[in-house]
């Protein structure tokens, strides 16, 4: 989600910190995925009347809160990229 | 082409009879196909092929309704429909004749095109109809009335000489239709002129098409409970396809002469009476279900006026909202009222996630925002539906019905604002940050079951 989010529309190109922040944004994107990739399947177990690791739903649960943050982080960003330029989301076709 | 905002009219008055003929043809043809493919493959298939062809034919034609507004050579719509039916058809075809002898896929992608054909089909029709005639209610009940029959038909005379005899004559009334009405222009509807005939503010007008939705959905769900509580039986299924299709074509009179305010009020209130008394008389069900059809083309002329100039979205929004009264019915859910507060409960916080998302992307156009709040109903209660209805879902399974919804989404999206990448972040941060709130929710019920 957030890979695709920023293969889409990414931020930014003409401040240079926004790179840095991209280049965190997809690492934080691997590592929540490495996360949910493996402690899906156990909530799915759990959920469905097994008996699944505590931990791994805790995983989880940090995999989801993690995402959840990016995605509210990247609405920030792409609001404050909204606010600098007057056609929201239209970056590369403004350049 | 060049955009003036007027229409062309030289409309014969033959040619609504021509397309309600047409809507009987191309409803009856699809399903008289799929029951003969359910024929062949065994009736285990019955529910996903339905399933597939229903949720295509009409979750659909939003989108295609959209697409209907905004094309300016409308026949195309029409031959891109017939095209797909043909296709369906043909594929259909050749599974009859032993070519791919038990081919799942062939079936599910005829059920496919066939869906898709029929959703282009009546938006084209529907949108037609309501232009060219300024949005005259007998002219909308004449046309939505005869799909019904053409269903009833093809669920009860389904061989392969209907088949194709009404294939043969679809093509010809397609050819009849796209050679007489060469003369008619319908025109693009994003014009200053379509604007101006708004009765109410963009946010108002979504309220109201919100309001008539909802209204759908549960005429949806009355008519199939009249229709599940009447008997069984060829002679049955045969009277409630008549009076079904009597009642939508009487409803356009009605409303012309009394408008729609008094008429929808009046055959409201008569097919309540009609349905608490229908435990006692039969015949009052009937009469009910008569009333309750008789709504249809008032709900579609209001969505017209409501939505001037998006006569296709129009159609095709309260074609979609049919879909959820319907599969609550069939699904038997309609019984337990603790089902409708689970899904109010997943739909709520659906649309107030997506509507803080937009607000806080500092989208402010009330259009944008009340089109959100439709597309959740149109998208999140089938989803919904879907994931209580299949017991092995997981979060994979929720994960790609999500894909699909933000894919639909996106392309609602693109409508209201105008750029491919601003609808795509649109969609993907409101689906996601909504997907992963709900899994997170999950997800700490499942702990507080483990730790008590």
């Amino acid at each position: 989600m957030i890979h695709l989010l920023l293969d889409i529309a990414p931020l930014p190109e003409e401040r240079r910190h926004w790179e840095v922040v991209e280049r965190t944004l997809r690492q934080a994107a691997d590592t929540v995925d490495t996360i949910t990739g493996v402690a899906s399947p156990v909530a799915d177990n759990v959920s469905g009347g097994g008996h699944g690791s505590l931990w791994a739903i805790i995983g989880a649960i940090a995999a989801a809160l993690a995402g959840l943050a990016i995605l509210i982080f990247m609405v920030r960003v792409y609001r404050s990229r909204g606010e600098q330029q007057q056609s929201f989301g239209c970056a590369s076709e403004c350049a | 082409m060049k955009r003036t905002g007027m229409i062309s009219l030289d409309w014969k008055p033959g040619m609504t009879s021509a397309l309600a003929a047409l809507h009987f043809l191309v409803d009856g043809l699809c399903v008289c196909c799929l029951f003969q493919m359910v024929e062949l493959l065994g009736m285990v298939h019955f529910v996903g092929l339905f399933v597939a062809y229903n949720v295509v034919a009409f979750l659909t034609q939003p989108l295609t309704g959209m697409l209907a507004d905004r094309l300016k050579f409308h026949e195309g719509m029409l031959a891109a429909a017939a095209v797909l039916l043909s296709s369906g058809v043909v594929i259909a075809s050749l599974l009859f004749a032993g070519v791919w002898p038990g081919c799942q896929t062939g079936s599910y992608l005829t059920a496919l095109l066939l869906g898709l054909g029929n959703s282009l089909f009546h938006v084209w029709g529907g949108r037609l109809l309501a232009v060219v005639t300024a949005n005259d209610a007998r002219s909308l009940g004449v046309f939505v009335s005869t799909g019904v029959l053409g269903l009833t038909t093809g669920v009860i005379f389904h061989s392969l000489p209907m088949l194709y005899g009404y294939f043969s004559l679809i093509v010809f009334l397609t050819l009849f239709i796209v050679k007489s009405q060469t003369a008619v222009t319908v025109a693009s509807p994003r014009t200053s002129s379509s604007r101006d005939r708004r009765l109410l503010s963009p946010a108002a007008a979504w309220l109201l098409v919100l309001v008539l939705m909802v209204f759908v959905m549960l005429r949806s769900s009355a008519t199939e409970a009249f229709s599940v509580r009447l008997d069984d039986g060829q002679t049955m299924a045969l009277a409630i396809g008549v009076v079904a299709m009597s009642g939508k074509m009487v409803g356009g009179w009605l409303t012309r002469w009394l408008g729609a305010s008094w008429s929808l009020a009046l055959m409201v209130f008569g097919a309540l009476i009609c349905f608490m008394i229908g435990r006692s008389y039969g015949g009052a069900l009937l009469a009910g279900l008569f009333l309750v059809n008789c709504t249809m083309p008032v709900t579609l002329y209001l969505a017209n006026k409501l939505l001037p100039g998006s006569e296709g979205l129009a159609f095709g929004l309260l074609a979609a909202a049919l879909m959820p009264g319907y599969l609550m019915v069939r699904s038997g859910w309609s019984g337990s009222g603790w089902m409708l507060v689970l899904l109010m409960a997943m739909l709520l916080p659906t649309v107030v996630i997506e509507l803080v998302v937009l607000w806080q992307l500092r989208e402010r156009r009330p259009e944008v925002l009340w089109s959100s709040v439709v597309l959740n109903v149109l998208t999140n209660v089938p989803l919904n539906l879907f994931l209580l209805h299949d017991d092995d879902g997981s979060f994979a399974t929720i994960a790609v019905a999500e894909a699909v919804v933000v894919v639909v989404e996106t392309l609602w999206y693109r409508y209201f604002v105008g750029s491919w990448q601003r609808a795509a972040v649109y969609s993907l941060l409101c689906n996601g940050i909504s997907y992963l709130v709900g899994l997170l929710a999950q997800l700490v019920l499942v702990l507080i079951m483990m730790i008590y």
